[in-house]
């Protein structure tokens, strides 16, 4: 049992950490949106060139190959920085499906650019026009279809820096490139994995809003002293630094059963998912309230956040259906529940 | 990172499986807050000590079993599985034990450290006075220095265990001109000498779980001065860090309690609405998530890393998940939820703990006073 990560992995998360710091602002966030353009082709270049988006990608495909903890690490830091180019959905998504299929690895020659998955638990393209290919997963097959051959309709999101589009298809080969059946684990693998990187970007989403949260209170002013010496709003943002401290260690397990194909990673990843559903709300809830007005406000950044979270919350394993699986799991398990079991 | 015991992590739970499985009686003992109960736990301290079993995280030559965190986890998962008796000595064992360890002269190790690990000396807390609850700096009570004695003047009160105790160990202000949390020292009190007067208080379940202690002109020898005279604040503050932290409420205990919930929800399912289902749930997910918390956390200090007022986090998160899980429970069974000598349902351990459940967010620092902490020390917010 070592729970810890390994000095390469905090190295390399703390190099990404630098990166996004200064090429991940609230500016330029804000600056892709009044173009209507949040993707940054540009950007995408250099999460190539940092070895970003073939992270977990495997090696004989030119990627580095590394863990998905190590990618649940990066992705949480895409979290903290709102960064608004799908790199966490390349990691967990396309590059997985790479990794563990050879007939998409085959139909996937440029394997560094973006590849849009649809899932019905997130059925909508990401950022249309950057992608060549588009991987659609059935309940139990797997289509992969041109993405110039669709057409479809935009969507507004209310985070503006996911550009959605939904497709129906007007026929059903329209682009279809290939189907591939019987492949209903691997979409139960990718949809697991959908659910541990959505839960990743919450906790960085959540650890971002906190901070913003804890720095405008010593900044803000009345009663002649900074609000954040008043206890209501220390104990506020305190109850938002608890539920984030307990949403990691579940996260940390679930992308390493995911890594290590444990039996139980669906398991894992709805606990990791929940709890990073649960420490985003409150910290967006009690960061917005520390906030006060400004906070309300379009001009103050908190709302890039919190808005984020909103969608990451909903796709990839919302509330309601978490919860109807765990339970169900529960009933079933029920003689091999307790401490003795956390491990197994 | 590597997530999953190893063969001898394996093995070593086998070996404390079968020893309890051979030895925790049948029959549960009285509560250890009344007479016989107490005498009960005592003798169960020193069966557990026959085992090599009592104070498996202390080094070898102290007569632990120098376990490491992790095996230490593994131990607790057993005990909570085997329903072993509470830990009577858990103010010696838990907090007292690893401060001597700590601060304590090899005298004082060889005196009091083998007396605990046998059950031979059950320790009391002496933090709290009437005056100096959530703020302990201002403690009175006085312990002067008189040629190779204190002498002891004033109150303690809500001493855990102490209605039956042996010893108690607290802080006493030993300079007279000092305040607040200057001047003080911690001293270790036997409850038998003279002058010292116990009032046990009846807890919400009508047991005396703690007490009140007078000293008048209480004389203590100086060689059961802790540290240095005046050096007590510092020495409790680590204390207080073994207490909020892993060591005295370890997942075991919690992720038992929402396995119990789950069992007792599954069973009465068909008659319950979906806000306890979803009750149900959150207890189970947040026992799980406090445990991965703690294996981790573990795993950091096992690498060297330190924990400081981050173990305030925790102590907040254990005592409302547990309030929650008993709240949830009696809301399960209901009318008969008040029944307190009901065996069916487990409901007369059901009321017990849910008693006992609300003074988590109270003892060992309320929960108000560990936001305090997390506000300013870990988020960096003003005082």
């Amino acid at each position: 049992m070592n729970f810890t990560f390994s000095e390469d992995q905090e190295i390399f998360r703390d190099a990404f950490k630098k990166y996004l710091e200064s090429n991940v602002t609230p500016e330029k966030i804000r600056s892709g949106w009044e173009d209507n353009m949040p993707f940054n082709q540009a950007r995408w270049h250099e999460l190539e060139e940092l070895g970003i988006l073939q992270s977990n990608l495997d090696e004989k495909y030119g990627g580095l190959g590394l863990d998905l903890v190590t990618s649940c690490l990066l992705v949480e830091e895409m979290g903290y920085y709102a960064l608004p180019e799908p790199a966490a959905e390349q990691i967990f998504l396309s590059n997985l499906l790479i990794n563990k299929s050879i007939d998409i690895a085959e139909l996937i020659e440029e394997k560094n650019q973006f590849i849009g998955v649809t899932h019905s638990l997130s059925p909508n393209i990401l950022f249309l026009d950057n992608s060549s290919k588009q991987i659609n997963l059935g309940e139990d097959s797997i289509s992969i279809v041109s993405s110039k051959d669709i057409n479809g309709k935009k969507l507004k999101s209310s985070d503006p820096s996911r550009d959605l589009t939904n497709f129906i298809f007007e026929n059903s080969d329209s682009g279809l490139l290939q189907t591939l059946n019987d492949q209903k684990s691997l979409v139960n693998n990718v949809a697991t994995s959908g659910m541990v990187m959505s839960a990743a970007i919450l906790v960085g989403l959540s650890r971002k809003i906190l901070d913003l949260a804890t720095a405008y209170t010593l900044d803000r002013k009345q009663f002649g002293k900074p609000i954040g010496s008043f206890q209501a709003v220390k104990h506020m943002l305190a109850q938002a630094a608890i539920e984030i401290e307990f949403s990691k260690a579940t996260l940390y397990r679930a992308a390493y059963s995911l890594d290590n194909d444990n039996p139980l990673q669906k398991l894992h990843a709805a606990q990791a998912k929940l709890q990073a559903i649960d420490a985003c709300e409150m910290a967006s809830r009690n960061s917005m309230q520390a906030h006060g007005a400004m906070g309300y406000t379009w001009e103050m950044d908190l709302h890039i956040f919190i808005r984020r979270g909103w969608s990451y919350k909903q796709v990839w394993g919302n509330k309601s259906l978490l919860e109807n699986y765990i339970m169900n799991q529960l009933e079933k398990d029920l003689p091999k529940l307790g401490s003795t079991y956390t491990f197994l | 990172m590597k997530i999953g015991f190893s063969d001898s992590q394996k093995k070593f739970r086998d070996e404390i499986r079968g020893w309890l499985e051979k030895n925790v009686p049948k029959i549960p003992l009285k509560s250890f807050d009344t007479k016989e109960g107490f005498e009960e736990h005592r003798e169960w301290e020193k069966k557990l000590n026959s085992g090599n079993w009592s104070m498996v995280t202390w080094p070898k030559q102290y007569g632990g079993r120098g376990l490491n965190l992790i095996e230490w986890l593994i131990f607790e998962e057993e005990y909570y599985r085997a329903k072993a008796p509470a830990r009577v000595n858990q103010n010696g064992v838990f907090l007292l034990g690893p401060t001597l360890m700590e601060y304590g002269s090899d005298k004082q190790k060889e005196k009091f450290l083998s007396a605990m690990a046998t059950g031979e000396h059950i320790w009391s807390q002496g933090w709290s006075e009437p005056g100096a609850g959530s703020d302990m700096a201002a403690i009175r009570t006085t312990a002067f220095k008189k040629g190779d004695k204190y002498i002891i003047n004033g109150q303690k009160t809500w001493s855990s265990r102490a209605a039956f105790a042996d010893w108690t160990f607290g802080l006493f202000r030993s300079d007279p001109e000092s305040e607040r949390h200057r001047g003080l020292s911690f001293i270790l009190v036997p409850l038998d000498a003279e002058g010292v007067t116990v009032r046990p208080i009846p807890q919400l379940d009508g047991e005396p779980g703690f007490a009140e202690i007078y000293f008048d002109d209480v004389e203590v020898d100086v060689s059961n001065l802790l540290g240095g005279e005046g050096k007590g604040w510092s020495i409790a503050m680590a204390t207080a860090g073994f207490e909020r932290g892993l060591m005295l409420r370890s997942p075991a205990r919690f992720q038992e309690t929402a396995s119990k919930l789950l069992s007792l929800y599954f069973k009465n399912k068909d008659n319950l609405s979906g806000s306890i289902e979803s009750k149900v749930l959150q207890s189970w997910l947040r026992a799980e998530a406090y445990a991965l918390n703690i294996y981790q956390t573990a795993s950091n200090l096992m690498a060297g890393k330190k924990i400081g007022p981050e173990s305030s986090l925790g102590k907040v998160f254990w005592s409302e998940l547990d309030h929650q899980m008993h709240q949830t429970a009696l809301d399960i069974l209901g009318v008969s939820s008040e029944l307190e000598e009901v065996v069916a349902d487990d409901v007369a351990s059901w009321i017990k703990g849910y008693m006992f459940s609300y003074s988590g967010p109270i003892y060992a620092g309320t929960n108000e006073i560990q936001k305090n902490i997390i506000a300013e020390r870990l988020l960096g917010m003003p005082r």
